[in-house]
C-alpha cells in the first residue's frame, strides 16, 4: 500500500522521464559458442589449428597426423590444476628417419624443459611427462613445444622433422 | 625551420600575447604597478583575457594556427599605438646583494633544468593525455566539438586555451613552454608581493623554495597546469592587497577576471571566487563604503570568465559542473556513481593508509602521492608563527582557503595552490632567526637538484631527472627520444598506423591521446564509455553475465503499461536488468513498434533492456533507493500473465514489485514475490559482445595485459571473433571482425 502509494506521488511530483521507443532488436546468435581451447588435442580434430602456435603444417581434418617443421608448438589452457602429465604423440616417419637416423626429441612447457626422447628407429611414439603445479598458470595459454634435433629437407626446402598426432595434458 | 624554432615561437607568441594583453588591461585601467611586479602581473591578468578570446575563437569554430598569429600580431599592434609598452618608473628599492645573487643562481641553474625538460618531447601522463589530446582535437577540428566521451572535455580547460594558441605553432613541446614560462614567472609574483609588504629577502627565500621544489620543477615543465593555476591564485591574492592598501575601483577589473580565471583553469581553485569576494566585501563593510557597485564590478568580471565554460558544459553534457554534481545536474555524458567512485579514489589515491603518511610522503619520497614539495617544507608548520605579523595573517589564511579542496583530492598537485602563501608565510618567520633562511634556501637548492633528489625519494617519485639539452634542441630526433623513453608514445603509433582515420578505440587503460589522431574511448571516462566497458565484462567474466532470472507471475489479463519498482531503502547494489522479457502462456510477446519504455534513474540507457542482447543491460548507475522504476508501455492493452528478467546476479538487496496498469489508467500491484533462480551462462556472450561494440561504432580495442577481457581474448579470439592486428609491450591491438570473421 505504501509502495503504491510512493509510486502515485512519484508519478505525480516529479518530471516524469521521456519515453523511448525500443532500439534496434539484436539477433546475437547465443547458444553457438565456438569452440575454446581445452587440454589436449588431436591433429584430425577441425579445430586443431586454432591450437597451433608455429611449426606445423596444413592438413585436411581427415588426417590423423600432421607434419611439423623442427620445432612445433601448441597453445592449451587448463581451467584447473590436477596431477596432470603433459604428453605428445608423434611418429617418426620411415622416409626421414632414412636421411635422419636416429632422432632426439626435446620437449619444452613454456621455458621449463620437460624432457627429452632418443628415437632410435622409425614409428610412432608417446613422450609423457609430469608437469609441476607451479607451472601451469590456470586459464591463460600454455605454449608447449615439441623439438627434433635433426630434420629432412625436401626438394622444395621444406624442413620436416616428425609427424605430429596429438598433444596436451591429461592426468 | 627547425623544429626547434617553431617550439620556441609558439611559446613566445602565447606568453608574449599574455603580456601584452595585460600591459593593455593595465593601460586602458589606468593602473601603476612597481617595475618589477609588471611583468608576472601582466602576463597572468593577460592570460586571462587570451584564454577568453581563444575559447571564442573555439566556440566559433575558427582555432587555426593562421587566426592565432593573426591575433598575437592585432594585440602587439594595439600595444604599440597605445604605447601601454612604456615600463614603469615605480621601482622597488634594490634587493640585498645575497639574495640577488641567490636568485640570479637559482634561475640560473634551475632556468637550464626546466627549460630543456619543457622543450623537450612531451611525456607527462596527463599532459601527453587528455590535456594536450584535447588540445590537438580542438586543433584538428578547429575548436569544440561535442565530446561526450571523455569527462576531461567537461573540466574548464582556461589553462589549455593558452596551450591551443602555443601547440597550433610549435606542437606539444611549445604547450609545456607556455607553461614553464608561468613555472618562471611565480617566484617573481611572490618576491614583488614580498617587496610590496617590506619582506624583500623573506620574499627572495620564498621564490627560491618554491621554484626549486622538485614537485614545481616537474609539474610546471609539463603540458599539466597547476603551476599557472598556482600563479593565477597567488596573483588574486597580490592584486587585493594592493587594492586594499590603494582603494583603486579598477582594480577591481582585473581581481575579478583572475578571480574568474582561477575557477576558469581549475575547479579546485574556484574557491578563489567566494574568498576574493569575501576580502572585498570585508575591506568595504570595514571602510563603510558602499558594497554593491564595487562587488558589481568583480562580480561582472568573474561572470565574464566563468559563464562561458558553464555554458559549454551545459550545452554538451547537460551539467554546467560537468563531470562533477551529476546528481543535482543528471545527465547522460557521466553517471552519478562513477562520479562517486571517483571523487572517493582521489581522496585516499589507493595507497594511503594513515593521514600521517602523507606530510613525509609529499615532501621527502613522493612515492604514493605523486610529487615532493622537497624536505624543507618539514618545517612548514613554522609558517604558523607568521601569524603575529599582520603581513602573515593574510597569506595563512589564503594558505588555508586554497588548502582545503586537498581533503577532496590528496595528490601532492594539490597542494600547490596553498603552496607560496605558505613558503613567504615560512620565509618571514626563518627571516627572524639570523642565518636560518640563507641556510634552509641553500640545502632547498641543494637537495632538490636531480642528481641529489634521486639519493633519497623513492625510484617512482614524480620528478625531472636528466638535463636533456640534445633533445630539447631536436638534436635527438623527438621520434627518437620518445621511442627510447616513452613506451606510451609507441602505443599510441600503433594506434595511428593501424587504425584507419574515424575510427574509435575501446581501451580500459587509455593511451597518450596527444599522439594519435584516432578517438581513444577510454572505458572510465564517461558514461557511454562505462556502459561499452560493461560489453566487456559481461563476456569476458562469468560472474558478470546475466545468470540470474527473476520470474513474475500473475493472472492472466490485459494491461497496458507495467512498471518493475525498485522498493529497498538504500544501498550500494546496482540494479540493473539485462534483458525484460513479457509473457503470455509460456511464449514471450514480439516487441512491437508501438512499446515504449522509461526508467528513472538513468531513462536514457532504458533500451538497453529491451535491445534483446544479453551483452547489454540498463543499470541505475547510481547508489540503490527506493522508488527507482523501469517502466514499459505497450501503447494499447496486452493480455499477459508473466514478465521475466534476466540479470547479472550480483543485486543483492534489490526488492522488485510488478505493477500493472490498465488502460483505465488504475495501476495495481501484479506480483511482489517473483521466482528467482540461476540459469548456465549462456555461450556465445563474447561474440554478442563483439557484436555490439560494433553497432556502437568500436571496431577497435587495445588491450592492456591486465585488463578486463584481456587474458580472455588472447586465448579465445575465436570465441570473441577478434584479430590481433598490432602488439606493443603487452599490449595489444584487436580489430573486433565479430561475424566477419567467420
Amino acid at each position: 500500500m505504501f509502495t503504491a502509494l510512493a509510486m502515485m506521488v512519484t508519478c505525480c511530483c516529479t518530471t516524469a522521464p521521456p519515453w523511448y521507443p525500443l532500439p534496434f532488436q539484436r539477433t546475437h546468435t547465443t547458444g553457438a559458442e565456438p569452440r575454446l581451447l581445452e587440454e589436449m588435442i588431436s591433429m584430425n580434430s577441425p579445430y586443431a589449428d586454432r591450437y597451433i602456435v608455429s611449426g606445423v603444417l596444413g592438413g585436411k581434418p581427415s588426417d590423423s597426423w600432421r607434419w611439423a617443421n623442427q620445432r612445433a608448438e601448441l597453445r592449451f589452457q587448463l581451467l584447473e590444476v590436477k596431477r596432470q602429465k603433459m604428453f605428445v604423440r608423434f611418429v617418426i616417419a620411415d622416409e626421414t628417419f632414412k636421411t635422419t637416423g636416429p632422432v632426439t626429441m626435446r620437449f619444452w612447457l613454456e621455458k621449463h624443459l620437460l624432457g627429452e626422447m632418443r628415437c632410435d628407429s622409425p614409428g610412432e611414439k608417446l613422450f609423457e611427462a609430469p608437469v609441476a603445479a607451479s607451472m601451469i598458470k590456470v586459464g591463460e595459454p600454455l605454449t608447449i613445444a615439441a623439438e627434433a634435433d635433426k630434420v629432412w629437407t625436401s626438394t622444395d626446402n621444406t624442413k620436416l622433422g616428425f609427424l605430429l598426432v596429438s598433444a596436451g595434458f591429461k592426468e | 625551420m627547425p623544429q626547434a624554432y617553431y617550439i620556441l615561437l609558439g611559446a613566445a607568441l602565447a606568453l608574449s600575447a599574455c603580456y601584452a594583453l595585460g600591459r593593455l588591461l593595465f593601460h586602458r585601467l589606468g593602473l601603476a604597478f612597481h617595475r618589477e611586479e609588471e611583468l608576472p602581473l601582466a602576463l597572468v591578468c593577460g592570460a586571462s583575457l587570451l584564454h577568453l578570446i581563444v575559447f571564442t575563437a573555439a566556440a566559433v569554430g575558427v582555432a587555426k594556427k593562421g587566426v592565432f598569429i593573426a591575433m598575437a600580431i592585432a594585440i602587439f599592434a594595439a600595444v604599440w599605438l597605445t604605447g601601454s609598452w612604456r615600463r614603469s618608473s615605480l621601482r622597488f628599492p634594490a634587493l640585498p646583494r645575497f639574495w640577488r645573487i641567490a636568485l640570479i643562481a637559482a634561475y640560473l641553474a634551475y632556468g637550464v633544468l626546466y627549460w630543456s625538460n619543457a622543450m623537450a618531447p612531451e611525456m607527462s601522463p596527463d599532459g601527453s593525455g587528455y590535456h594536450l589530446g584535447l588540445v590537438a582535437k580542438y586543433l584538428r577540428d578547429r575548436g569544440f566539438t561535442r565530446i561526450t566521451t571523455n569527462m576531461y572535455a567537461n573540466l574548464t580547460q582556461g589553462i589549455e586555451m593558452l596551450y591551443l594558441f602555443a601547440f597550433s605553432i610549435g606542437r606539444h613541446s611549445a604547450a609545456a613552454l607556455v607553461h614553464c614560462g608561468f613555472t618562471m614567472a611565480m617566484p617573481l609574483l611572490i618576491l614583488s608581493h614580498a617587496r610590496r609588504i617590506g619582506y624583500p629577502a623573506a620574499g627572495a627565500g620564498a621564490a627560491i623554495l618554491v621554484l626549486c621544489s622538485p614537485l614545481v620543477g616537474i609539474d610546471g615543465t609539463t603540458a599539466y597546469n597547476d603551476i599557472a593555476v598556482m600563479s593565477v591564485v597567488f596573483a588574486l591574492f597580490s592584486l587585493l592587497w594592493i587594492w586594499r592598501s590603494e582603494r583603486n575601483a579598477a582594480m577591481l577589473i582585473p581581481i575579478g577576471l583572475l578571480a574568474g580565471y582561477a575557477f576558469a583553469c581549475k575547479y579546485t581553485v574556484a574557491l578563489a571566487i567566494p574568498y576574493a569576494g569575501a576580502v572585498i566585501l570585508w575591506t568595504l563593510l570595514r571602510s563603510g563604503r558602499p558594497s554593491i557597485r564595487p562587488l558589481a564590478v568583480f562580480g561582472s568580471c568573474v561572470a565574464l570568465m566563468v559563464i562561458p565554460w558553464l555554458a559549454k558544459n551545459w550545452i554538451i553534457a547537460g551539467n554546467p559542473l560537468s563531470p562533477f554534481l551529476n546528481r543535482f545536474f543528471p545527465n547522460p555524458t557521466v553517471h552519478i556513481s562513477f562520479e562517486l567512485e571517483y571523487v572517493q579514489m582521489m581522496r585516499r589515491y589507493g595507497e594511503i593508509d594513515r593521514w600521517s603518511q602523507i606530510p613525509l610522503d609529499v615532501t621527502v619520497y613522493g612515492e604514493r602521492l605523486a610529487g615532493i614539495l622537497g624536505p624543507v617544507f618539514l618545517l612548514a608548520p613554522l609558517a604558523l608563527l607568521a601569524l603575529r605579523q599582520k603581513e602573515g595573517r593574510p597569506l595563512l589564511l589564503a594558505a588555508a582557503v586554497f588548502f582545503l579542496p586537498y581533503f577532496n583530492n590528496i595528490g601532492a598537485r594539490f597542494l600547490l595552490p596553498s603552496l607560496p602563501f605558505l613558503a613567504l608565510a615560512l620565509a618571514m618567520t626563518l627571516e627572524r632567526t639570523h642565518a636560518l633562511l640563507p641556510l634552509v634556501v641553500a640545502l632547498h637548492m641543494v637537495v632538490s637538484w636531480p642528481h641529489v633528489l634521486k639519493q633519497y625519494c623513492s625510484q617512482y617519485a614524480w620528478r625531472l631527472d636528466r638535463i636533456p639539452i640534445a633533445a630539447a634542441l631536436r638534436i635527438t630526433p623527438e621520434e627518437n627520444f620518445l621511442i627510447d623513453r616513452f613506451p606510451g608514445y609507441s602505443i599510441a603509433r600503433m594506434v595511428e598506423n593501424a587504425v584507419p582515420p574515424g575510427e574509435k578505440v575501446l581501451t580500459f587503460s587509455g593511451a597518450p591521446e596527444a599522439y594519435t589522431t584516432r578517438e581513444i574511448v577510454v572505458a572510465y571516462q564517461g558514461a557511454h564509455n562505462n556502459m561499452l566497458g560493461e560489453i566487456i565484462w559481461v563476456a569476458a567474466f562469468p560472474d558478470s553475465s546475466p545468470t540470474q532470472r527473476i520470474d513474475f507471475r500473475f493472472h492472466k489479463r490485459p494491461l497496458r503499461r507495467i512498471r518493475l519498482w525498485q522498493s529497498a531503502a538504500k544501498g550500494e547494489t546496482q540494479w540493473s536488468i539485462s534483458e525484460l522479457r513479457v509473457l503470455a502462456e509460456a511464449k514471450e510477446l514480439p516487441r512491437l513498434p508501438e512499446w515504449r519504455v522509461t526508467a528513472w534513474p538513468n531513462h536514457w540507457e532504458a533500451g538497453l533492456a529491451v535491445d534483446n542482447s544479453l551483452a547489454t543491460r540498463w543499470k541505475i548507475w547510481e547508489p540503490l533507493r527506493d522508488g527507482m522504476y523501469f517502466d514499459l508501455d505497450f501503447g494499447q492493452d496486452r493480455h499477459i500473465d508473466a514478465v521475466l528478467i534476466e540479470a547479472v546476479p550480483d543485486q543483492v538487496g534489490v526488492e522488485l514489485k510488478l505493477f500493472g496498469q490498465s488502460s483505465s489508467g488504475r495501476w495495481e500491484l501484479l506480483s511482489e514475490a517473483p521466482a528467482s533462480s540461476d540459469v548456465p551462462q549462456v555461450k556465445g556472450l563474447r561474440r554478442a559482445a563483439v557484436e555490439e561494440l560494433r553497432a556502437q561504432g568500436i571496431r577497435y580495442f587495445l588491450a592492456g595485459p591486465d585488463d578486463p577481457g584481456a587474458q580472455d581474448m588472447k586465448v579465445n579470439g575465436g570465441a570473441w571473433g577478434v584479430r590481433k592486428i598490432s602488439e606493443y609491450g603487452g599490449v595489444t591491438l584487436y580489430l573486433l571482425e565479430g561475424a566477419d570473421s567467420n
